[in-house]
Protein backbone atom coordinates (compact mmCIF):
# COMPACT_ATOMS: atom_id res chain seq x y z
CA UNK A 1 0.00 0.00 0.00
CA UNK A 2 3.01 2.23 0.56
CA UNK A 3 3.71 2.09 -3.17
CA UNK A 4 0.13 3.12 -3.96
CA UNK A 5 0.68 6.21 -1.82
CA UNK A 6 3.94 6.93 -3.68
CA UNK A 7 2.20 6.63 -7.07
CA UNK A 8 -0.49 9.03 -5.88
CA UNK A 9 2.24 11.46 -4.80
CA UNK A 10 3.99 11.13 -8.17
CA UNK A 11 0.94 11.60 -10.32
CA UNK A 12 -1.57 13.44 -8.19
CA UNK A 13 -5.06 12.79 -9.36
CA UNK A 14 -5.50 9.02 -9.33
CA UNK A 15 -8.12 6.61 -8.00
CA UNK A 16 -7.03 3.21 -6.73
CA UNK A 17 -9.02 0.27 -8.13
CA UNK A 18 -8.57 -3.54 -8.16
CA UNK A 19 -7.49 -5.92 -5.39
CA UNK A 20 -5.65 -3.22 -3.44
CA UNK A 21 -8.91 -1.26 -3.30
CA UNK A 22 -10.65 -4.34 -1.88
CA UNK A 23 -7.98 -4.46 0.82
CA UNK A 24 -8.59 -0.82 1.75
CA UNK A 25 -12.37 -1.28 1.84
CA UNK A 26 -12.22 -4.41 3.99
CA UNK A 27 -8.91 -4.01 5.89
CA UNK A 28 -8.28 -7.60 4.82
CA UNK A 29 -7.61 -9.57 1.70
CA UNK A 30 -4.62 -10.28 -0.46
CA UNK A 31 -2.97 -8.51 -3.32
CA UNK A 32 0.04 -8.91 -5.55
CA UNK A 33 2.37 -5.96 -6.01
CA UNK A 34 0.54 -5.05 -9.20
CA UNK A 35 -1.45 -1.83 -8.69
CA UNK A 36 -4.39 -0.58 -10.74
CA UNK A 37 -5.27 3.11 -10.98
CA UNK A 38 -7.77 5.24 -12.81
CA UNK A 39 -6.24 8.47 -14.06
CA UNK A 40 -8.42 11.38 -13.03
CA UNK A 41 -6.89 13.78 -15.54
CA UNK A 42 -5.20 13.60 -18.92
CA UNK A 43 -1.65 12.43 -18.50
CA UNK A 44 0.64 11.91 -21.44
CA UNK A 45 3.13 9.09 -21.66
CA UNK A 46 5.81 11.79 -21.85
CA UNK A 47 4.95 13.06 -18.35
CA UNK A 48 5.03 9.53 -16.95
CA UNK A 49 8.40 8.89 -18.61
CA UNK A 50 9.63 12.17 -17.20
CA UNK A 51 8.68 11.02 -13.72
CA UNK A 52 10.82 7.92 -14.13
CA UNK A 53 8.07 5.50 -15.15
CA UNK A 54 8.91 2.88 -17.78
CA UNK A 55 6.29 1.63 -20.22
CA UNK A 56 6.15 -2.16 -20.06
CA UNK A 57 3.94 -2.99 -23.00
CA UNK A 58 2.41 -1.25 -25.96
CA UNK A 59 -1.11 -2.66 -25.88
CA UNK A 60 -2.17 -1.95 -22.32
CA UNK A 61 -1.29 0.98 -20.14
CA UNK A 62 1.18 -1.02 -18.03
CA UNK A 63 4.11 0.76 -16.46
CA UNK A 64 6.95 0.12 -14.08
CA UNK A 65 7.20 2.71 -11.33
CA UNK A 66 10.54 4.29 -10.37
CA UNK A 67 10.52 1.92 -7.39
CA UNK A 68 10.13 -1.11 -9.69
CA UNK A 69 6.47 -1.94 -9.11
CA UNK A 70 4.07 -2.72 -11.95
CA UNK A 71 1.14 -0.38 -12.30
CA UNK A 72 -1.78 -0.43 -14.78
CA UNK A 73 -3.55 2.82 -15.64
CA UNK A 74 -7.16 2.94 -16.80
CA UNK A 75 -8.19 5.91 -18.90
CA UNK A 76 -11.55 4.93 -20.42
CA UNK A 77 -13.52 2.64 -18.12
CA UNK A 78 -13.22 -0.05 -15.48
CA UNK A 79 -15.62 -2.96 -15.90
CA UNK A 80 -17.67 -0.84 -18.33
CA UNK A 81 -18.14 1.85 -15.70
CA UNK A 82 -17.09 5.19 -17.11
CA UNK A 83 -14.06 6.90 -15.64
CA UNK A 84 -16.28 9.89 -14.87
CA UNK A 85 -18.60 7.77 -12.70
CA UNK A 86 -15.65 6.19 -10.92
CA UNK A 87 -14.14 9.61 -10.20
CA UNK A 88 -17.44 11.16 -9.12
CA UNK A 89 -18.21 8.34 -6.70
CA UNK A 90 -14.68 7.74 -5.43
CA UNK A 91 -14.01 7.92 -1.72
CA UNK A 92 -11.03 8.80 0.45
CA UNK A 93 -9.73 6.01 2.69
CA UNK A 94 -6.88 6.39 5.19
CA UNK A 95 -3.93 4.08 4.57
CA UNK A 96 -2.14 4.88 7.82
CA UNK A 97 -1.98 7.74 10.29
CA UNK A 98 -0.32 10.06 7.76
CA UNK A 99 -1.63 9.07 4.36
CA UNK A 100 -4.95 8.55 2.60
CA UNK A 101 -5.84 7.44 -0.91
CA UNK A 102 -8.66 8.17 -3.30
CA UNK A 103 -10.29 4.78 -3.86
CA UNK A 104 -13.04 3.41 -6.12
CA UNK A 105 -16.38 3.36 -4.28
CA UNK A 106 -17.71 0.17 -2.74
CA UNK A 107 -20.57 0.07 -5.25
CA UNK A 108 -18.39 0.63 -8.34
CA UNK A 109 -16.00 -2.01 -7.05
CA UNK A 110 -18.83 -4.54 -6.65
CA UNK A 111 -20.11 -3.87 -10.17
CA UNK A 112 -16.63 -4.01 -11.74
CA UNK A 113 -15.72 -7.21 -9.90
CA UNK A 114 -19.09 -8.81 -10.73
CA UNK A 115 -18.53 -8.10 -14.43
CA UNK A 116 -14.98 -9.45 -14.38
CA UNK A 117 -16.31 -12.59 -12.62
CA UNK A 118 -13.09 -14.62 -12.34
CA UNK A 119 -12.58 -16.89 -9.31
CA UNK A 120 -10.30 -14.23 -7.78
CA UNK A 121 -13.03 -11.61 -8.27
CA UNK A 122 -15.58 -13.89 -6.60
CA UNK A 123 -13.25 -14.25 -3.64
CA UNK A 124 -12.97 -10.46 -3.45
CA UNK A 125 -16.76 -10.09 -3.69
CA UNK A 126 -17.24 -12.63 -0.90
CA UNK A 127 -14.90 -10.59 1.30
CA UNK A 128 -16.71 -7.34 0.45
CA UNK A 129 -20.05 -9.01 1.24
CA UNK A 130 -18.79 -10.37 4.56
CA UNK A 131 -17.34 -7.05 5.67
CA UNK A 132 -19.47 -4.35 4.05
CA UNK A 133 -22.84 -5.85 3.06
CA UNK A 134 -24.93 -3.56 5.26
CA UNK A 135 -23.28 -0.46 3.81
CA UNK A 136 -23.94 -1.23 0.14
CA UNK A 137 -26.11 1.42 -1.52
CA UNK A 138 -28.24 -0.66 -3.89
CA UNK A 139 -29.69 2.45 -5.53
CA UNK A 140 -26.20 3.33 -6.71
CA UNK A 141 -25.65 -0.19 -7.98
CA UNK A 142 -28.98 0.01 -9.79
CA UNK A 143 -27.84 3.22 -11.48
CA UNK A 144 -24.70 1.44 -12.70
CA UNK A 145 -26.47 -1.73 -13.83
CA UNK A 146 -27.10 -2.45 -17.49
CA UNK A 147 -30.35 -4.33 -16.82
CA UNK A 148 -32.72 -5.50 -14.10
CA UNK A 149 -31.35 -8.99 -14.61
CA UNK A 150 -27.81 -7.85 -13.89
CA UNK A 151 -28.94 -5.97 -10.79
CA UNK A 152 -30.88 -8.97 -9.46
CA UNK A 153 -27.94 -11.24 -10.14
CA UNK A 154 -25.57 -8.96 -8.21
CA UNK A 155 -28.02 -8.68 -5.30
CA UNK A 156 -28.54 -12.45 -5.18
CA UNK A 157 -24.83 -13.23 -5.35
CA UNK A 158 -23.80 -10.70 -2.71
CA UNK A 159 -26.53 -11.95 -0.37
CA UNK A 160 -25.33 -15.52 -0.90
CA UNK A 161 -21.70 -14.54 -0.19
CA UNK A 162 -22.84 -12.70 2.93
CA UNK A 163 -24.90 -15.61 4.23
CA UNK A 164 -22.62 -18.57 3.52
CA UNK B 1 -5.30 -39.32 9.03
CA UNK B 2 -8.44 -40.51 10.74
CA UNK B 3 -10.44 -38.56 8.21
CA UNK B 4 -9.14 -40.45 5.19
CA UNK B 5 -9.92 -44.00 6.32
CA UNK B 6 -13.17 -44.21 4.34
CA UNK B 7 -11.86 -42.34 1.33
CA UNK B 8 -11.08 -45.30 -1.00
CA UNK B 9 -14.65 -46.58 -0.70
CA UNK B 10 -16.12 -43.15 -1.41
CA UNK B 11 -13.98 -42.41 -4.48
CA UNK B 12 -16.64 -43.50 -7.05
CA UNK B 13 -19.17 -41.21 -5.36
CA UNK B 14 -16.64 -38.38 -5.36
CA UNK B 15 -15.92 -38.90 -9.06
CA UNK B 16 -19.64 -38.82 -9.85
CA UNK B 17 -20.08 -35.65 -7.79
CA UNK B 18 -17.12 -33.95 -9.47
CA UNK B 19 -18.35 -34.95 -12.93
CA UNK B 20 -21.71 -33.47 -11.97
CA UNK B 21 -20.01 -30.24 -10.84
CA UNK B 22 -18.06 -30.02 -14.09
CA UNK B 23 -21.33 -29.98 -16.05
CA UNK B 24 -22.31 -26.51 -14.86
CA UNK B 25 -21.53 -23.48 -16.95
CA UNK B 26 -19.24 -21.09 -15.10
CA UNK B 27 -21.42 -18.85 -12.91
CA UNK B 28 -20.97 -17.43 -9.41
CA UNK B 29 -24.13 -18.88 -7.83
CA UNK B 30 -26.59 -21.56 -8.97
CA UNK B 31 -30.16 -22.47 -8.07
CA UNK B 32 -30.63 -25.97 -6.66
CA UNK B 33 -34.02 -26.45 -8.32
CA UNK B 34 -33.33 -24.74 -11.64
CA UNK B 35 -29.72 -25.78 -12.19
CA UNK B 36 -28.84 -28.84 -10.08
CA UNK B 37 -32.03 -30.93 -10.26
CA UNK B 38 -32.25 -31.04 -14.08
CA UNK B 39 -28.64 -32.21 -14.25
CA UNK B 40 -28.86 -34.69 -11.37
CA UNK B 41 -32.26 -36.13 -12.32
CA UNK B 42 -33.86 -35.67 -8.91
CA UNK B 43 -33.76 -33.40 -5.89
CA UNK B 44 -32.42 -36.28 -3.77
CA UNK B 45 -29.50 -36.96 -6.13
CA UNK B 46 -28.79 -33.26 -6.50
CA UNK B 47 -28.47 -32.84 -2.72
CA UNK B 48 -26.49 -36.07 -2.39
CA UNK B 49 -23.91 -34.85 -4.91
CA UNK B 50 -23.83 -31.33 -3.53
CA UNK B 51 -23.28 -32.66 -0.01
CA UNK B 52 -20.34 -34.73 -1.24
CA UNK B 53 -18.90 -31.63 -2.91
CA UNK B 54 -19.52 -29.62 0.24
CA UNK B 55 -17.76 -32.25 2.36
CA UNK B 56 -14.69 -31.69 0.19
CA UNK B 57 -14.88 -27.92 0.32
CA UNK B 58 -15.75 -27.88 -3.40
CA UNK B 59 -19.18 -26.34 -2.94
CA UNK B 60 -21.01 -24.03 -0.55
CA UNK B 61 -24.70 -24.60 0.04
CA UNK B 62 -27.13 -21.88 0.99
CA UNK B 63 -30.88 -21.61 0.99
CA UNK B 64 -31.97 -23.00 -2.41
CA UNK B 65 -28.65 -21.89 -3.86
CA UNK B 66 -25.11 -23.11 -4.10
CA UNK B 67 -21.67 -22.14 -5.28
CA UNK B 68 -19.11 -24.42 -6.88
CA UNK B 69 -15.37 -23.89 -6.79
CA UNK B 70 -15.18 -24.05 -10.54
CA UNK B 71 -11.45 -23.43 -10.70
CA UNK B 72 -10.84 -26.51 -8.51
CA UNK B 73 -13.43 -28.93 -9.92
CA UNK B 74 -12.16 -28.17 -13.43
CA UNK B 75 -8.82 -29.82 -12.60
CA UNK B 76 -8.19 -33.14 -14.35
CA UNK B 77 -9.18 -36.22 -12.35
CA UNK B 78 -5.54 -37.23 -11.86
CA UNK B 79 -4.89 -33.88 -10.15
CA UNK B 80 -8.15 -33.94 -8.19
CA UNK B 81 -7.16 -37.27 -6.63
CA UNK B 82 -3.92 -35.66 -5.42
CA UNK B 83 -5.92 -32.76 -4.03
CA UNK B 84 -8.19 -34.89 -1.82
CA UNK B 85 -6.03 -34.73 1.35
CA UNK B 86 -5.76 -30.95 1.00
CA UNK B 87 -9.51 -30.62 0.37
CA UNK B 88 -10.35 -32.73 3.43
CA UNK B 89 -7.90 -30.83 5.63
CA UNK B 90 -9.32 -27.47 4.50
CA UNK B 91 -12.87 -28.63 5.11
CA UNK B 92 -11.95 -29.68 8.66
CA UNK B 93 -9.97 -26.54 9.42
CA UNK B 94 -10.62 -24.58 12.61
CA UNK B 95 -10.37 -20.80 12.51
CA UNK B 96 -9.41 -18.61 15.48
CA UNK B 97 -9.07 -14.93 16.26
CA UNK B 98 -8.31 -12.69 19.22
CA UNK B 99 -7.60 -9.16 17.96
CA UNK B 100 -8.45 -10.11 14.36
CA UNK B 101 -5.28 -8.46 13.17
CA UNK B 102 -1.70 -9.25 12.17
CA UNK B 103 -0.78 -9.58 15.86
CA UNK B 104 -2.84 -12.81 16.03
CA UNK B 105 -0.65 -14.29 13.31
CA UNK B 106 2.58 -13.17 14.96
CA UNK B 107 1.49 -14.82 18.22
CA UNK B 108 0.31 -18.01 16.50
CA UNK B 109 3.48 -18.48 14.47
CA UNK B 110 5.59 -18.26 17.61
CA UNK B 111 3.48 -20.15 20.09
CA UNK B 112 1.10 -22.78 18.69
CA UNK B 113 2.36 -26.19 19.83
CA UNK B 114 2.94 -29.10 17.45
CA UNK B 115 3.25 -27.14 14.21
CA UNK B 116 4.11 -29.41 11.29
CA UNK B 117 3.81 -27.21 8.23
CA UNK B 118 2.73 -23.66 7.47
CA UNK B 119 0.76 -23.60 4.23
CA UNK B 120 -1.21 -21.35 1.85
CA UNK B 121 -0.86 -17.55 2.33
CA UNK B 122 2.21 -17.33 4.55
CA UNK B 123 3.98 -20.37 3.10
CA UNK B 124 3.46 -19.06 -0.42
CA UNK B 125 4.63 -15.60 0.60
CA UNK B 126 7.73 -17.05 2.27
CA UNK B 127 8.82 -18.82 -0.91
CA UNK B 128 7.51 -16.57 -3.72
CA UNK B 129 6.99 -13.06 -2.29
CA UNK B 130 4.22 -12.77 -4.88
CA UNK B 131 1.02 -12.03 -2.94
CA UNK B 132 0.72 -10.43 0.47
CA UNK B 133 -0.52 -12.97 3.05
CA UNK B 134 -3.67 -12.62 5.11
CA UNK B 135 -4.52 -15.85 6.95
CA UNK B 136 -2.06 -18.05 8.81
CA UNK B 137 -2.79 -21.68 7.91
CA UNK B 138 -0.83 -24.30 9.81
CA UNK B 139 -0.94 -28.10 10.01
CA UNK B 140 -0.65 -29.28 13.59
CA UNK B 141 0.08 -32.67 15.14
CA UNK B 142 -2.87 -32.51 17.49
CA UNK B 143 -5.77 -30.33 16.39
CA UNK B 144 -7.56 -30.55 19.76
CA UNK B 145 -4.46 -29.67 21.76
CA UNK B 146 -3.62 -26.71 19.53
CA UNK B 147 -7.26 -25.53 19.68
CA UNK B 148 -7.25 -25.78 23.48
CA UNK B 149 -4.02 -23.83 23.63
CA UNK B 150 -5.50 -20.98 21.60
CA UNK B 151 -8.87 -20.91 23.37
CA UNK B 152 -8.08 -21.75 26.96
CA UNK B 153 -4.55 -20.48 27.38
CA UNK B 154 -4.34 -17.61 24.89
CA UNK B 155 -7.75 -15.92 24.82
CA UNK B 156 -8.59 -16.73 21.18
CA UNK B 157 -12.15 -17.49 20.04
CA UNK B 158 -13.18 -19.98 17.39
CA UNK B 159 -15.32 -18.61 14.57
CA UNK B 160 -15.54 -17.68 10.91
CA UNK B 161 -13.48 -14.50 10.91
CA UNK B 162 -10.19 -15.30 12.61
CA UNK B 163 -6.92 -15.15 10.72
CA UNK B 164 -5.33 -18.19 12.39
CA UNK B 165 -6.40 -21.47 10.80
CA UNK B 166 -5.48 -24.87 12.21
CA UNK B 167 -5.49 -27.82 9.83
CA UNK B 168 -5.57 -31.52 10.72
CA UNK B 169 -2.77 -33.73 9.39
CA UNK B 170 -4.27 -35.46 6.36
CA UNK B 171 -2.15 -37.07 3.67
CA UNK B 172 1.51 -36.86 2.82
CA UNK B 173 3.93 -34.13 3.90
CA UNK B 174 7.19 -35.56 2.56
CA UNK B 175 7.54 -33.08 -0.28
CA UNK B 176 6.70 -29.87 1.57
CA UNK B 177 6.73 -27.50 -1.39
CA UNK B 178 4.45 -29.86 -3.32
CA UNK B 179 2.07 -30.01 -0.37
CA UNK B 180 1.88 -26.22 -0.21
CA UNK B 181 1.35 -26.16 -3.99
CA UNK B 182 -1.49 -28.72 -3.79
CA UNK B 183 -3.08 -26.85 -0.89
CA UNK B 184 -3.03 -23.66 -2.97
CA UNK B 185 -4.65 -25.44 -5.93
CA UNK B 186 -7.26 -26.99 -3.61
CA UNK B 187 -8.08 -23.65 -2.00
CA UNK B 188 -8.67 -21.99 -5.39
CA UNK B 189 -9.36 -18.28 -5.87
CA UNK B 190 -6.34 -16.11 -5.08
CA UNK B 191 -4.44 -19.17 -3.85
CA UNK B 192 -4.38 -20.36 -7.49
CA UNK B 193 -2.11 -17.41 -8.23
CA UNK B 194 0.21 -18.58 -5.43
CA UNK B 195 0.21 -22.07 -6.94
CA UNK B 196 1.22 -20.67 -10.33
CA UNK B 197 3.97 -18.61 -8.74
CA UNK B 198 5.25 -21.70 -6.90
CA UNK B 199 5.17 -23.74 -10.11
CA UNK B 200 7.06 -21.04 -12.00
CA UNK B 201 9.78 -20.88 -9.36
CA UNK B 202 9.92 -24.43 -8.02
CA UNK B 203 8.59 -26.48 -10.92
CA UNK B 204 11.53 -28.88 -10.70
CA UNK B 205 10.42 -29.90 -7.19
CA UNK B 206 6.83 -30.71 -8.18
CA UNK B 207 5.59 -34.10 -9.34
CA UNK B 208 2.02 -32.90 -9.98
CA UNK B 209 1.07 -30.14 -12.39
CA UNK B 210 -2.35 -28.55 -12.10
CA UNK B 211 -4.31 -26.83 -14.84
CA UNK B 212 -4.59 -23.02 -14.72
CA UNK B 213 -6.25 -20.54 -17.07
CA UNK B 214 -3.65 -18.99 -19.37
CA UNK B 215 -4.87 -15.54 -18.30
CA UNK B 216 -3.74 -16.26 -14.72
CA UNK B 217 -0.41 -17.72 -15.77
CA UNK B 218 0.35 -14.64 -17.86
CA UNK B 219 -0.66 -12.35 -15.00
CA UNK B 220 1.68 -14.05 -12.54
CA UNK B 221 4.51 -14.20 -15.08
CA UNK B 222 4.19 -10.51 -15.86
CA UNK B 223 4.01 -9.45 -12.25
CA UNK B 224 6.86 -11.71 -11.22
CA UNK B 225 9.11 -10.12 -13.84
CA UNK B 226 9.36 -7.07 -11.63
CA UNK B 227 12.45 -8.46 -9.96
CA UNK B 228 14.24 -8.40 -13.33
CA UNK B 229 14.28 -4.63 -13.23
CA UNK B 230 15.31 -4.30 -9.63
CA UNK B 231 18.53 -2.51 -8.91
CA UNK B 232 20.83 -4.83 -6.94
Amino acid sequence: MREAVEVAKDIGDVVLVGAAAVMLHTKEGRSSEDLDFVLASELSDYILLDKGYIKLRDKRDSWQTPRHFKVDFFRKDVGEISIKSILDMSTIIPVDTKNALRVISLECLIVAKSRADRPTDREDLRLLAKKRFDEIDWDVIESLSKSDMELESMKRNMKFYHDT
Amino acid sequence: MVLTHSLPESIPDVIRAVSFAQEFSDRPVYSIKKDAVPLAGSLFTAYHRLHILESLNLAKLGRNQFEIKTDVVSQPLSVLKKLLPSLIALKNAKRFGKYYAESDVVFARKNIPGQVLTTLDYAAWDVTKYQTPSNFYVYVNDLDAASRFLKEESGFSEGDNGRVVLLPLVGDFTNRIERVYLDCVANGGRSSLDAISIELQYGDKLTTRAYFPIEYVKKVQEESNRSRYEIP
